[in-house]
């Protein structure tokens, strides 16, 4: 079945049997390998990405159903050699461990801060309930993104673009 | 892991959806995907077909027409739990709307979803119970009106053929004196709920209880509601040894199974303290207006 | 591994982002019953192709088994647990090899499983050519004569079975090329899996090596050789084509090695100030359905720590594994260890309910002031001075009367022996790096850059530490058991106090430059067999609702560390491990019914924690100083140590509820909430 899509600014025209999850295609046609799979009861979100500004769980989306729309994945994020400012707050902030399931953190962190809400930290933390991580207890991601959306106001950015 | 084929269809308009709509059972609707997917990978369910009904924008809607809130079936969860209309209108649904899953699942399933995967441990059923909704469904023979209690009747199918296709949710909005709330326990580490309890009542002016209904989810094999409940709580104010009643009614007319994550003694006790804490909520809303 | 950079980047490459040409998919077809014997298998890979066994490597792991308790390959005459392999397919592509196992017609004749400990013990053995279902039973300790005591007090306890869930499922690509078989795999001991394959397909040292790739977490559960492993191996060296097996979650918690799953009787004999005098105690694991695995050796190493940090003269105990119907039992993160302090540390707290003593107050009766070896084998330093500063660090006497906090108290034991491996190379002013062991989000990188700056005076940014690669080292150990940053670190140190000694020889003095314009190799197997035991404690304090859950709203730890090479680096440890601490305390299992079904269907069932039932964490770490050269001791085990069993006295203390298992679950609780009044048998 055609399917065509924009993936992190570039077009992607493909012929998808129906039945392939949108992660697969992004792995294997496309060789984007940063969405990870964690496990098949879309349960731990390590294959976030944003569909239409919108993270969503890549598992659990039929590549078909991608048609028409704007996607953004971990690796493009990015500007070259320059991260991304949530990519840059994991890193400073020590959000990861084994990195495994930091792909999709960072995509929920990024689509948090674009909703430019007030959250406490019950509620942000809240917000990561759709991702899984074993390694860090957590703690080390909320101050992530709380250093990312520092990162971002200092930088004179909307959150995000 | 990873699904059997199928064929799959795309239609862009609901005239064109209907029409892909037969008789064959195995030919099921595609919408948010949050619940039909997951089954797929596990080869649980097997499909012939899916009619993918996502690009039928035309169902995706929140409004207020006059009296009643109407919600179109492609309507996100997550667009329930932001949409201003709903927060003051009907909160109940988003109460109900922002404990469903979690906020990655929540931007793509939908309430029509969510309504006719006939899973009894889903939250949505149960509110619409409680709010006694109209479910509006289409086929290629028309339009059909289906009251909650009707919709919800049997356990393992909705109400739904499978040519229909639940095209919009009718809630009627009253005015005063109306309160209703949605509670729930889950597993305190994420998943389905152990039990929830959605209530709607009205307050009669020397503060009795004039109409009430609540709906119990994941407590049997099917949404339900606490008729018996109802009847004992109507005429009367809501004190605690009311209330205490009431809820041990509610128990009563539950079934709860026993699985890993509670048995059904556990369910009983969360299910009674559920009710007395969704019944005092609606009365507080109720009365606070 | 990758570093932070290439991960946030999205560009680690971990098995599943490996393709090689021709590249088959595996997918493994597993029995659907506990217990059956199998008629017949027509489809697919099976054991009409390759009869061999597995066991015996990994962490843990024992050689010295009956072969015939050994995990087969593929499943030939019986099956023993839901999930066990038992032929397998291969497709180009992933969703092919899936529906291939359509293909695969297994005729089962089923029997009654044995499901629990109880069952196993009293039925007739699982495997032919057995006489028992025990694998291994000894005494560990010196038998006494009872003492005469006015306190003497017995309890049982119940640790369940628990997944490890890295969030990277376990996987292996396998390559081979007509004489060398290579493989790619998530791993925490590129040699574990080396010799395993070895012994398992007969081959030859120079005929395999193995790659680690960016490992996303294991906990315990990738270092021991698994079946689909060695299938993966056999495979590509039948189909002459590299063959890639990535394991589902579903599979992982029905088929990797779950850890914990132990019993322990107690029995305290003390006198009326707390003092105890001896300790007898049965410790019996559920070794699941085949023995050589570290389930087998797991009572043992619980055994040995069951006196813990405690002076106790006396003590002897029985320590059993059992075999019953469910998946091997294998490491997880603690290993035993947990298990230990948990049985000891709930003594503890029974004890000082008996007299009337503060919890802290009973243990610091029993703390040693000199070094001591328990009966049971365990050497520990003097433990009073690091107790007293843990309680006053912990604020433990303010935190028990305002929110009715629990401490632990227990001893980390660091796998030291025998060693590790370590080699170094320079060229073109780079240093690269290559350990025995594999990091798998611990950043080893991290102490290693600290030390061989401070040993070599280079800067860091020359350094690269590489993943594992049994090419690039004659031998090697693992990463488990707490034992890294010590004989890892060791074995960086003496490498390079060698290549030093080298520069000096060759160009007669040392410096940082003239290290970095030569070129140097050298390699060395630094080797420990002593034991490295620290402190630890653990304060909890918790709140209980009306619905029975409950919530950790502090979690503390003081740990003695030696030295915290990478501040960073050892918080994160601390708040990772802490979390799985309360997963095991609260949330976490692999269950199986009474016809040995798995019921732990996903994640949630699992338990595993989410970033909503984080507490706030305060860490203290205490630096006394080790023998090793660089001085650091152990740490990535202690909180899941600590932590269970301060949650547990917690959970005790607001709900009046003896806790004597994990998980302690809601149901359990519900109507003791602390809204109400709580009694406990106190003073």
């Amino acid at each position: 079945m055609r399917t065509r899509f924009r993936v992190n600014g570039a077009d992607v025209d493909l012929d998808v049997e129906p039945r392939r999850l949108l992660v697969s295609i992004l792995r294997e046609e496309l060789g984007l390998t940063g969405t990870h799979i964690g496990c098949d009861t879309t349960n731990c979100g390590a294959c976030t990405v944003l569909v239409d500004g919108k993270a969503i769980k890549s598992c659990a989306m039929l590549a078909v159903q991608a048609d028409g729309a704007e996607i953004l994945t971990i690796e493009g994020l990015a500007e070259g050699e320059v991260l991304h400012p949530v990519q840059r707050a994991f890193v400073e902030k020590h959000g990861l461990q084994c990195g495994f399931c930091t792909p999709g953190m960072i995509m929920t962190s990024y689509w948090i801060l674009s909703q430019n809400k007030d959250w406490d930290e019950q509620d942000i933390k809240k917000q990561f309930s759709g991702n899984l991580c074993r390694c860090t207890g957590y703690r080390d991601i909320i101050e992530s993104l709380k250093r990312a959306k520092e990162l971002a106001r200092g930088e004179g950015r909307e959150a995000m673009r | 892991m990873y699904p059997r084929g199928f064929d799959y269809f795309s239609p862009k308009s609901l005239g064109e959806a209907l029409q892909l709509l037969g008789t064959d059972p195995e030919v099921k609707i595609l919408a948010g995907g949050q619940s039909l997917i997951p089954s797929l990978k596990l080869r649980t369910l097997s499909v012939k077909g899916l009619v993918d009904i996502t690009g039928v924008k035309e169902l995706c809607y929140v409004r207020q027409k006059g009296h009643f809130l109407k919600i179109g079936a492609l309507t996100t969860v997550a667009s329930l739990e932001n949409d201003q209309t709903v927060a003051s209108s009907l909160p109940i649904v988003r109460e109900a709307a922002e404990q469903i899953a979690d906020p990655l699942v929540r931007n793509r399933g939908t309430i029509g979803g969510n309504l006719s995967h006939a899973d009894p441990v889903n939250d949505l059923p149960a509110v619409m119970l409680a709010l006694n909704a109209m479910i509006v469904a289409m086929s290629k023979q028309g339009t059909r009106r289906i009251g909650a209690d009707s919709f919800f009747a049997e356990a393992g199918h909705t109400a739904l053929t499978p040519e229909e296709i639940l095209v919009e949710i009718e809630i009627f909005v009253q005015g005063d004196r109306v309160g209703s709330a949605y509670r729930k326990v889950r597993k305190s580490s994420g998943g389905f709920s152990i039990a929830g309890v959605a209530s709607c009542l009205s307050v009669a002016d020397d503060g009795t209880i004039a109409q009430c209904r609540i709906a119990m989810t994941a407590v049997a094999p099917k949404v339900l509601r606490a008729e018996n409940a109802e009847q004992t709580l109507l005429g009367k104010m809501p004190t605690g040894s009311v209330l205490d009643q009431v809820a041990g009614l509610a128990v009563k007319a539950s079934r709860p199974s026993s699985d890993l994550n509670a048995s059904e003694e556990y369910r009983r006790r969360v299910l009674h303290m559920l009710v007395k804490e969704s019944l005092g909520a609606s009365y507080e809303m109720a009365t606070a207006r | 591994m990758s570093s932070l950079e290439a991960f946030a980047r999205g560009a680690g490459k971990y098995v599943d982002d490996i393709t090689l040409p021709r590249m088959l998919h595996m997918a493994v077809a597993r029995s659907p019953h506990a217990r059956a014997n199998v008629l017949s298998v027509e489809g697919g890979m099976n054991a009409g192709d390759l009869h061999a066994l597995v066991g015996g490597f990994g962490e843990g792991a024992r050689r010295d088994v009956d072969p015939a308790v050994l995990h087969p390959v593929f499943a030939s005459d019986t099956v023993n647990y839901v999930g066990q392999p038992v032929a397998a397919v291969f497709a180009a592509d992933r969703y092919a090899a899936e529906d291939k196992l359509d293909e695969i017609d297994v005729e089962y004749e089923k029997m009654t499983p044995l499901t629990t400990v109880e069952d196993a013990l009293s039925a007739a053995p699982l495997h032919a050519g057995t006489t028992s279902n025990i694998i291994k039973q000894s005494w560990v300790g010196v038998d006494f004569d009872d003492p005469a005591s006015p306190v003497v007090l017995e309890d049982a306890f119940t640790i369940g079975r628990i997944a490890n869930n890295p969030l990277e499922p376990r996987g292996i690509i396998a390559d081979y090329d007509g004489a060398r078989l290579t493989v790619y795999v998530s791993t925490q001991a590129v040699f574990s899996i080396k010799r395993g394959l070895c012994n398992t397909l007969k081959l030859k040292d120079s005929e395999v090596r193995v790659i680690q790739a960016d490992t996303g977490g294991a906990f315990g559960v990738k270092s021991a050789l698994y079946p689909e492993y060695v299938m993966a191996a056999y495979a590509a060296m039948a189909y002459r084509r590299p063959v890639k097996w990535i394991e589902s979650r579903s599979e992982h918690l029905a088929a990797s090695q779950p850890g914990r799953g132990v019993r322990g009787k107690m029995k305290l004999f003390a006198g009326t100030e707390g003092r105890v005098k001896a300790l007898r105690a049965e410790v019996t694991t559920d070794a699941g359905a085949f023995g050589g695995t570290a389930g087998t050796s797991s009572p043992f190493f619980i055994a040995m720590q069951l006196t813990g940090p405690y002076g106790i003269e006396k003590a002897r105990v029985l320590a059993t594994s059992v075999m019953t119907n469910k998946p091997p039992q294998g490491p997880y993160r603690g290993a035993g260890r947990p298990e230990a302090a948990f049985f000891m540390e709930r003594m503890m707290d029974l004890l000082a309910d008996e007299i009337g003593k503060e919890a802290d107050e009973v243990r610091l009766v029993n703390t040693t002031t000199k070094p001591f070896t328990s009966p049971l084998g365990l050497e520990i330093e003097a433990s009073r001075p690091f107790f007293e500063k843990a309680v006053a660090e912990l604020k433990y006497t303010e935190k028990s009367h305002n929110g009715k906090a629990g401490l632990s108290f227990f001893v980390l034991v660091s796998a030291v022996t025998p060693g590790e491996s370590a080699r170094i190379t320079v060229q073109n002013g780079t240093v690269d790096v290559w350990l025995g062991g594999n990091q798998h989000g611990q950043a080893h990188v991290a102490f290693v850059k600290r030390l061989l700056s401070e040993e070599l005076g280079i800067p860091e940014n020359v350094i690269t530490l590489n993943n594992g690669d049994s090419d690039a080292l004659s031998d090697g150990v693992g990463t488990w058991g707490s034992r890294s940053a010590i004989v890892g670190g060791a074995a960086v140190i003496a490498a390079a106090r060698k290549v030093r000694a080298q520069v000096q020889r060759r160009r007669g003095s040392y410096t940082a430059d003239t290290l970095l314009d030569g070129n140097y190799d050298r390699e060395v197997f630094d080797r420990h067999a002593r034991q490295l035991n620290s402190f630890g404690a653990n304060l909890a304090t918790i709140r209980i609702d009306k619905f029975g859950v409950v919530t950790v709203q502090e979690c503390a730890a003081c740990y003695d560390v030696g030295r915290a090479l990478t501040p960073k680096v050892v918080q994160a440890q601390i708040v990772g491990g802490s979390l799985q601490g309360i997963g095991q305390a609260l949330y976490e299992g692999v269950v199986h019914d009474a016809n040995g079904r798995l019921l732990t269907k996903d994640l949630f069932d699992a338990g595993l924690p989410l970033a909503e039932n984080t507490p706030d964490f305060s860490i203290t770490i205490v630096e006394r100083p080790s023998s090793f050269p660089h001085k650091a001791k152990g740490l990535g085990e202690a909180p899941t140590i600590g932590v269970p069993p301060a949650v547990a006295r917690a959970i005790e203390n607001v709900s009046g509820i003896r806790i004597r298992h994990t998980p302690v679950s809601p149901e359990e609780l519900i109507g003791s909430s602390d809204t109400q009044e709580a009694t406990v048998k106190r003073r």
